[in-house]
């Protein structure tokens, strides 16, 4: 058990392997690499960019990105707007929230019905349901060559309820539930070595089973649409956010706690 | 020198193939960088010579590359390579902020700043782009707007003292006659500042001397005088004067004007 449990891992990992983005190859232009040392490396066919314009390309960054630095900041100013002064919290106030041209009233594009077909995302589900035949694969291969079996007993009696739990495959209405089937068997080893096998290999990563085995009923409805949050409605909490902020300057007595703090121990 | 290189070369080969990980590699990029540092370029050609050897093309030996350039002196070299980069993908901040700094060499600040300014618009979760403007600012004594990005390094960390003292600096070298306000801001925050620190901390005597220097502007602008002030005045000398008389080199601080 201990051996497919780690089989299951390694294969996790090599698929779910982050691909990394500064090793992902680059394909400059000959214009850029002439006369260094990977002028050979250079992609003769591509075309010269000509004046290359940054402002422009930094426009055309994606916007989910933008928007959620953009609301990290938002929260980030809210909760450390006691620490800063009042016009540095109204400034930032209306740079999110103005009428019309505040960041938060601006159009948000809707969820991009073609993001399924995103070769990213479909590569995604693939390997997510890759994920699930194994373990269905698992639970076929054990289940038909073991069968049947009883496999252990607990040493304990336990009532009728847990003949579900412990006798799966077993259809055997007279015998006691603390035997233990096969089938049941490999249920508890696939849950119960998880902590072992976190010991063995020292991290978590591929061994989320409970979440693998039982995905939350919203993860399974957006899967498609699972990263692309709504922001229109983020952008509106937020707005109501500011709408309620209480704003208190926490260093109105500054200085006379720092008298307090020092004058005291002169005299 | 030449032979200098190829034994080394030699000899990292042979680490690389003992260490079975990548985690080498990770030395030679430090290597390398360590090398444009201390400007032996011959070293980091060699360095980065061996790293495409393993990832051939990818964007971060570019990046390296480029760096090579900077300290290669050929900055429009540089430019094109980062230029290039960003062109393949406009979310690569590395490169974004590397052509910052490039400009920053270079003396053409206002660039710096503008490509700043677009960056920070879609990344505005980055301290260290925030910490860069703010420098920028105040390099070219643009206090409102420096201060302005320095509010944001102190919204994450408002109990910190270093940073609640060049706040308040920001704010005193805004102060004046017209602005009496951010005088006031500034007297807050030295003292929000002190107040963090214990008294017998080293690193008082920048702030006590901020707090009187800005305390004795105030005392000459306002019309009325206020107790306060000058309470804080006589603190501030009193401290600075224990501070002093406890230092080995001896400074004789009480004939300075600021004193009386």
């Amino acid at each position: 058990m201990v051996i497919v449990a780690l089989l299951r891992y390694y294969v996790t990992k090599i698929m779910y392997a982050p691909d990394n983005q500064v090793l992902q190859p680059a394909n400059m232009s000959f214009r850029a690499l002439k006369k260094t040392i990977f002028e050979k490396l250079a992609d003769f066919t591509k075309e010269d960019p000509g004046e290359i314009n940054v402002l422009q390309l930094l426009e055309s960054v994606k916007s989910d990105v933008k928007d959620n630095n953009a609301l990290a900041r938002s929260t980030r100013i809210r909760k450390g707007c006691e620490y800063l002064p009042e016009d540095a919290v109204k400034v930032r106030k209306s740079y999110f929230c103005k009428e019309n041209d505040g960041y938060f009233n601006k159009k948000v594009g809707g969820v991009n019905p073609m993001a399924m077909m995103n070769p990213d995302m479909m590569s995604n589900m693939m390997k997510q349901n890759v994920q699930g035949m194994f373990n269905i694969f698992l639970f076929s291969v054990v289940g038909s060559f073991f069968s049947g079996f009883i496999i252990a007993q607990v040493p304990f009696p336990l009532g009728q309820k847990f003949k579900g739990l412990l006798q799966q495959g077993l259809n055997l209405q007279a015998l006691d539930p603390s035997y233990v089937s096969s089938m049941s068997w490999c249920f508890l080893l696939i849950f119960g070595l998880q902590g072992v096998l976190n010991l063995i290999l020292g991290d978590s990563d591929g061994m989320d089973d409970m979440s693998q085995m039982m995905p939350n009923p919203s993860q399974m409805m957006g899967q498609g649409g699972m990263d692309q949050k709504n922001y229109q409605a983020l952008f509106k909490s937020e707005k109501e956010n500011y709408e309620i902020l209480s704003y208190k300057f926490r260093l109105e007595d500054a200085e006379d706690a720092f008298l307090a703090k020092y004058q005291k121990k002169i005299q | 020198m030449d032979k200098d290189i190829k034994n080394h070369q030699q000899h990292l080969k042979n680490l690389i193939e003992r260490s079975k990980k990548s985690f080498a590699y990770y030395l030679i990029e430090e290597a390398f960088y360590a090398a444009l540092d201390i400007k032996q370029l011959d070293w980091a050609n060699a360095f980065l010579r061996i790293i495409t050897s393993k990832f051939t093309q990818s964007v971060k030996s570019m990046r390296m590359l480029g760096m090579l350039y900077e300290a290669l002196q050929d900055h429009e070299k540089a430019k094109e390579i980062y230029q290039e980069l960003i062109l393949l993908n406009p979310n690569d901040t590395q490169s974004v902020k590397r052509l910052v700094a490039l400009e920053r060499d270079r003396n053409h600040l206002s660039d710096a700043i503008t490509l700043l300014n677009k960056y920070l618009e879609n990344n505005q979760q980055d301290m260290e782009a925030w910490l860069e403007l703010t420098d920028m600012y105040l390099a070219k004594q643009n206090y409102a707007k420096a201060s302005f990005c320095y509010e944001e390094v102190l919204s994450l960390q408002p109990n910190n003292f270093i940073v609640n003292l060049r706040y308040a600096e920001m704010l005193y070298s805004q102060g004046g006659a017209d602005n009496l306000d951010s005088l006031y801001l500034a007297r807050k925050y030295y003292s929000h500042a002190l107040t963090m620190q214990d008294d017998k901390s080293n690193m008082l005597s920048r702030a006590l001397w901020g707090l009187l220097q800005t305390c004795k502007q105030l005392d000459i602008l306002m019309k009325n005088k206020e107790e306060k002030n000058t309470e804080i005045i006589l603190t501030c000398q009193q401290k600075l004067k224990e501070i002093y008389s406890k230092s080995n080199n001896k400074i004789e601080i009480n004939s300075m004007k600021l004193m009386n």
